[in-house]
């Protein structure tokens, strides 16, 4: 197990320099680039930026030279945000996406799991169908639309929340996590009951049924770990993106977060930029799924790491 | 079970959400103010200022954004009047122009300091101006300054010609008959001290040739006579020195332009002219502008700077007119979505939002609230450029067949906040300049047999549109209620434009309208910026580019500057040696009127070609709450920061105002006239002086 | 591998599962409306042609006036009302469904035969090409699809259509189609996201099934590897696959409606449920019918998708039957 594990971890450093190779190469082939407006330079100023920023190398020194820092873990500086260093950024702006994510998850987590383990028990109740069309609503309304909806009724109409800005507080956390936990409550909730359903009808729970124990530590002591395999992969790359930040509520409620920063970098071809915040997320997303990997072996022991 | 309470306090809450939005969608402010509007309790401005600041380095960014958040910070010689943008005192106190205006000198005020207390000189200017220039810092605003003499040299990295004898090479050697090897006349002008520099600025213009062995080479094939004028001469490199900036004591600056720029005075409060502290910039380099290093020229400090979301500015009380800045605090949020900052609006937690924030959908409703919102005539324009260098385009008739195939009045009323634009120049933002157009216009319709009627329609005229394209062999019928026209090239044309929300409106609405006008359907595409700006400016596109242009100075100019040169920015591929020739003579007029008609003539003469489709000049179109005073929709919602005040009293806040460009504002206009009291005085001096120079000869 | 899930399709689909399935009365409405939504978005905005002469692109000519440019609430000639152009809603909500059916079914379905083919060989096969596959699944995942995104559409979009793509928008849309040509192109770019959660949970679904008797029976009477995975396990991993597909059906349809929320989405004047409620949501107070029948149609269609997706899980549920 310690073996696997190790195992894991190393390679996740050249998975994620191939991560970056791709990046770095889809970018390169993206048109534009961080300094062209709607004003042409003089061609000696254009000149005088591509060699400051080494453009002028062939590509393959280019390369070389950004693998070489990576590697050091210097991302180097912004290209649209002079002066600001790339790791700098994203220590800055990773804490407002991760404490979001995280308190969406937990909602979403605590809330979904709970519902999808009670429609399951209850197959066909009002419940089950109730939380189960809840969970639909959740799924079918994008989280642009949810977010504004929130903001009118209990900030412009009530005046009990702020509308959007990190600094309020709690209260200015609030919104936003609501908006951004309904889509995984709802996929928590739905994927729960499936599982859950699959599972109750397999033999050990036949076995356990028959054993004549009460419905509920059936299900709670056996059912659970296996009904909850789908949650569980669902969980590493959702709880990755979650703390990645989530773009629209970023932009709906104005919070700093990566999410945000890193569109616009996209759109400012800021490649520096680009490059160190999907090595970070993607190291991020690696480690989740290698958690993943790792829970399946104890929430199921059939299944076995040679 | 916990999971279900929750799962139910959950559902409940969905209800009542969407109980209240059906019930919320019927309900209609019927309140004095939109939304939450309370007396303020501190002098405390709460300002939506647009996109993140790429920058707070005054030389560095080019957006409004970043204009609005550095004017705060950074003092130039020269300050934005709050309402007509004209120039007014700031470091300099006053200032005076050459008679052949070229020069200008300025006189510093002596009190002036930076935030960590050292005097601001006219070497700190040098320094400034420089350095927005350097090659090195390739600051894309730099064009700005390329009317002062070498300074488009400097910046794009170009030589002088000198010869054996050290002899540099003039433009004016190159006339047939000159003698190169003769220094030419200095006519020294006896403006301001004489100096060594001074009386080098006073030479006629030298010849410059790139620095780069490459494009000299290439300059030099195609240009025999100066090639054969630079040959055997060894080039010396341009540097900072020879730039017409000088600093001729610690309070006196001298600027020396290539030619008279009639606007340039007005030019210097941009941002890009702002003063920095040149130890700071030179100790921390790129560095310079974070909180703990920055060294600020302005009435406010820099307390701090949270990227994305909120730059702090508090007054400066060392500012040498810190008695007269009124708000002590200004918060900038970087938000550049607009239901989320009217939100905010909304709650009362924004005292004010940049221009262009009220989407159009909005705009019924927040215009009831004439006290809060702006919607005044702005130096902004939007038009569709041509292709001119691709078939059909490239056909005059064809052109102009969809310039006029487009409601222009119908697309106002669309959009809600524009006015139907015919001509390139914006409408209603230099009223003089119109009046001078006018008078050239109809001299020249007569000239060209247009009647002032059919001028007039340039506004929409469908049915002389179908001719056009007809004549330009493009035959358009009848089709059912419709057009057709079965024989234009289809695919040859397409609409590009960069990613918003406007921009999309619009398309659709010219899509529609010559699709119901001339028959022809043109796709639509849209691509994000980056992507956009390439295909537009190596003339990929077929058929019209997406354009917007905002003024950088208070000047036609700076619009029909657009065109002026082979190597222009305007993505049409026109260009015309004669309208380059008529610019540069309008500039070399010193009497505006005069100067404005033959700006005007160049406009009828661009015009005429159609390079472009014309749609719109812009309207400020924000929002601020009634007792933000001194904050005005000026034509290019720039914001003279000390201006502003915030009224506590409910009873003196903005009530009923009917035009709050003419309304005056006491304690605004008595400041301004307090500030411009130096100057006139200067101006009052000279007048005299002059008076009694001509009694004394008479 | 296409026509192996068909296969099973074929054979597990049986008169059974479908009376199951109409037994269903959720299941049965999820089909009813979603048969009558594909309908009405096939001949609905040439309906609306023929008798009204409106367009999903259609901006009022009597613009003299410019009265008609604007948005109007529901009424007997535009029973959606129209957008801020003045432009019938309901032929907008109708055209828009055209495509974000599409994008549903286009995208999911990618997902669907890449994600479960890939998820089931990496699970069965395990130890180092389990490995490696999923590390594949793990680098692909990383890239952020926006990015490959802008890349694919300013790459390939515009001129640079791959001929197949703009054949291919001609046979929905006519020819000299170039907008819906780039729709296509994000389809494709969607599917190419969107199957790698899909491929994790077959894997681990396959995982905890592998070791099952049913398995070392069939591995014991010399089944092959293929059969095993295609015939024995998938079927009974399909519960969640067809619970997740009808997961990333919606899932689709919103991350393109996030994309036109960045503008980079379905190009204009084409619309899409997702980027109609976008617009709308910022007029929500003023003119909230803009919101609402887009909004409407999308959830109803959602719900009834899902609806159908559990029905369609509880009829195909091999394991049921064991019931």
């Amino acid at each position: 197990m310690l073996n696997f594990i190790l195992r894991r971890l190393l390679i996740i450093i050249p998975m994620a320099l191939l991560v970056v190779t791709v990046t770095w190469g889809l970018i390169r082939m993206a048109p534009g680039n961080f300094y062209i407006s709607e004003r042409s330079l003089p061609p000696a100023v254009e000149q005088n930026i591509r060699e400051k920023y080494g453009l002028d190398k062939p590509w393959y020194q280019q390369y070389g030279l950004m693998m070489l820092n990576i590697v050091k873990l210097d991302f180097g500086e912004s290209l649209r945000y002079t002066g600001q260093s790339v790791n700098e950024i994203i220590y800055r702006h990773f804490p407002y996406s991760a404490t979001i994510g995280l308190l969406a998850y937990l909602l979403a987590l605590f809330i979904g799991l709970g519902a999808g383990l009670l429609a399951a028990l209850r197959q066909n109740s009002p419940f089950d169908y109730s939380s189960m069309a809840f969970a639909m609503l959740g799924l079918s309304v994008p989280n642009f639309v949810l977010g504004p909806v929130l903001v009118l009724v209990f900030s412009l109409w009530l005046f009990w929340l702020p509308p959007a800005r990190w600094g309020g507080g709690i209260s200015s956390v609030i919104l936003p996590v609501i908006t951004l936990a309904a889509i995984y409550m709802a996929y928590i909730a739905r994927l729960t009951r499936a599982g859950m359903l699959e599972v109750m009808r397999s033999d050990y729970i036949r076995t356990a049924r028959a054993k004549g124990l009460n419905e509920r530590s059936v299900l709670l002591k056996h059912g659970l770990r296996g009904g909850i395999i789908p949650v569980v992969s669902f969980t590493g790359p959702a709880l990755a993106s979650l703390l990645a930040g989530t773009v629209v509520v970023e932009k709906v409620f104005a919070i700093p977060g990566l999410g945000n920063i890193f569109i616009q970098s996209v759109l400012n071809r800021d490649e520096p930029l680009i490059l160190g915040i999907v090595a970070f997320l993607s190291i991020l997303i690696m480690i989740f799924n290698l958690v993943v990997d790792i829970s399946y072996g104890f929430l199921d022991p059939r299944i076995r790491y040679e | 079970m916990k999971g279900t309470r929750s799962t139910q306090i959950h559902l409940g809450l969905a209800i009542v959400v969407l109980a209240s939005f059906i019930t919320g969608c019927t309900s209609s402010a019927s309140t004095k103010f939109f939304g939450q509007t309370a007396a303020p309790s501190e002098n405390v401005l709460r300002y939506v200022s647009g996109s993140e600041p790429q920058s707070l380095d005054p030389q560095v960014p080019t957006g409004q954004p970043e204009a609005r958040v550095i004017m705060a910070f950074f003092d130039g010689l020269v300050e934005y009047h709050p309402k007509s943008m004209e120039a007014i005192p700031a470091i300099a106190e006053s200032w005076e122009v050459s008679d052949d205006g070229t020069e200008y000198l300025f006189h510093l005020r002596k009190n002036a300091t930076f935030s960590n207390g050292a005097p601001i000189t006219a070497g700190d200017f040098v320094y400034t101006f420089r350095r927005a220039l350097s090659p090195e810092l390739a600051a894309e605003n730099a064009y700005l300054a390329y009317y002062v003499k070498y300074a488009e040299p400097y910046n794009s990295g170009q030589s002088f010609v000198r010869d054996k004898n050290g002899h540099f090479l003039h433009q004016s050697d190159l006339e047939p008959g000159a003698d190169p090897a003769a220094e030419p006349p200095v006519k020294p002008d006896n403006f301001g001290a004489d100096t060594e520099f001074h009386r080098k600025m006073d030479e006629p213009m030298r010849v410059t040739v790139p620095s780069d062995e490459k494009s000299r080479t290439a300059l030099l094939e195609k240009d025999p006579k100066l090639k054969a004028a630079v040959a055997g001469k060894e080039s010396i490199p341009i540097t900072a020195e020879d730039v017409g900036y000088e600093a001729i004591d610690d309070h006196t600056f001298r600027i020396k332009l290539l030619q008279p720029a009639p606007y340039f005075l007005g030019l210097l409060a941009h941002q890009y002219f702002r003063v920095v502290h040149p130890p700071t910039v030179e100790k921390f380099g790129t560095q310079w502008t974070k909180p703990e290093n920055i060294v600020t020229s302005g009435a406010y400090k820099l307390e701090a700077h949270k990227p994305y979301d909120e730059v702090i500015a508090v007054k400066d009380p060392t500012y040498w007119d810190a008695a007269n800045v009124h708000v002590d605090r200004i918060e900038f949020y970087p938000l550049d979505e607009q239901t989320t900052m009217l939100n905010l609006y909304k709650a009362g937690r924004v005292d004010a939002t940049y221009n262009h924030t009220i989407p159009s959908g909005w705009i019924e409703r927040v215009k009831e609230f004439k006290d809060e919102y702006l919607l005044f005539p702005e130096a902004v324009i939007e038009y569709y450029s041509i292709n001119t260098t691709q078939a059909p385009m490239n056909n005059l008739k064809v052109r102009q067949a969809f310039a006029l195939a487009v409601d222009r009045e119908a697309l106002a009323k669309f959009r809600k906040t524009v006015k139907p634009l015919t001509d390139f120049t914006p409408v209603g933002i230099f009223p003089r300049y119109e009046e001078a157009r006018t008078k050239v216009y109809s001299g020249l319709l007569a000239k060209n047999n247009v009647t002032p009627e059919e001028w007039d329609k340039r506004l929409f005229d469908g049915e002389k549109a179908r001719r056009l394209l007809g004549e330009a062999g493009f035959p358009v019928q009848k089709q059912g209620a419709g057009w057709a026209c079965p024989t234009f090239p289809f695919e040859n044309v397409s609409v590009v434009y960069n990613t918003s929300e406007n921009n999309k409106a619009v398309a659709e609405f010219l899509q529609a309208q010559w699709k119901q006008n001339l028959g022809i359907t043109v796709p639509l595409n849209n691509m994000e910026w980056k992507t956009f700006l390439p295909s537009t400016k190596a003339l990929e596109f077929k058929g019209f580019a997406r354009r917007g242009w905002v003024a950088d100075y208070m000047d036609p100019f700076t619009f029909l500057a657009l065109f002026y040169s082979a190597k222009n920015d305007s993505s049409t591929g026109w260009h015309d040696p004669r309208y380059d020739k008529l610019l540069d003579d309008a500039n070399k007029l010193t009497d505006p009127d005069a100067r404005f008609e033959k700006l005007a003539e160049a406009e009828f003469m661009m015009m005429s070609q159609q390079p472009v489709v014309p749609l719109s000049t812009a309207g400020t179109n924000w929002i601020k709450k009634p007792y933000v005073k001194g904050l005005y929709p000026n034509a290019g919602t720039v914001h003279a920061w000390k201006f502003v005040y915030i009224e506590r009293d409910p009873a003196k806040w903005d009530k009923n105002v009917e035009n709050i460009m003419k309304d005056e504002d006491p304690r605004v206009e008595q400041q301004i006239a307090q500030l411009m009291q130096s100057q006139l005085n200067l101006e009052r001096s000279k007048d005299l002086a002059k008076n009694e120079n001509t009694a004394a000869v008479e | 591998m296409a026509e192996n899930v068909e296969t099973i399709k074929g054979t597990s689909l049986g008169r059974d599962a479908w009376r199951r399935l109409l037994k269903n009365k959720l299941a049965v409405f999820g089909l009813v409306v979603m048969v009558i939504m594909v309908i009405a978005v096939t001949l609905g905005p040439l309906i609306i042609r023929l008798t009204t002469g409106l367009t999903a692109d259609y901006i009022p000519s009597d613009v003299g006036s410019g009265e008609m440019v604007n948005s109007f609430p529901p009424s007997g000639r535009h029973p959606m009302g129209t957008d801020e152009a003045g432009r019938d809603l309901l032929s907008r909500v109708l055209q828009g469904g055209r495509i974000s059916l599409m994008v549903g079914v286009i995208s999911t379905f990618v997902s669907l035969i890449v994600g479960v083919s890939y998820g089931a060989i990496a699970g069965y096969l395990g130890g180092r090409i389990d490995n490696i596959m999923m590390r594949i699944v793990d680098i692909i995942y990383a890239i952020p699809y926006i990015l490959i995104v802008i890349v694919l559409l300013s790459v390939f979009g515009g001129p640079n259509t791959p001929g197949w793509i703009t054949s291919l928008a001609e046979i929905f849309g006519g020819a000299g189609n170039q907008g819906l040509a780039q729709i296509f192109l994000l389809f494709f770019a969607l599917g190419l996201v969107s199957w790698l959660t899909m491929a994790r949970v077959v894997r681990g679904q396959i995982l905890s099934l592998k070791n099952q008797e049913f398995v070392m029976a069939a591995k014991a009477t010399g089944v092959s590897t293929p059969a095993i995975i295609f015939r024995h396990l998938v079927p009974n991993a399909l519960g969640p696959v067809i619970v997740y597909a009808t997961l990333t059906v919606p899932s689709v349809m919103l991350t393109e409606a996030f994309l036109s929320f960045l503008g980079i989405g379905v190009q204009a004047p084409f619309a899409s449920w997702g980027s109609l409620a976008a617009d709308g949501i910022k007029n929500i107070a003023i003119y909230p019918w803009q919101l609402l029948f887009p909004g409407l149609t999308m959830a109803l269609t959602l719900f009834s998708l899902n609806f159908l997706g559990d029905g369609l899980r509880d009829a195909l549920d091999p394991q049921t039957r064991k019931f």
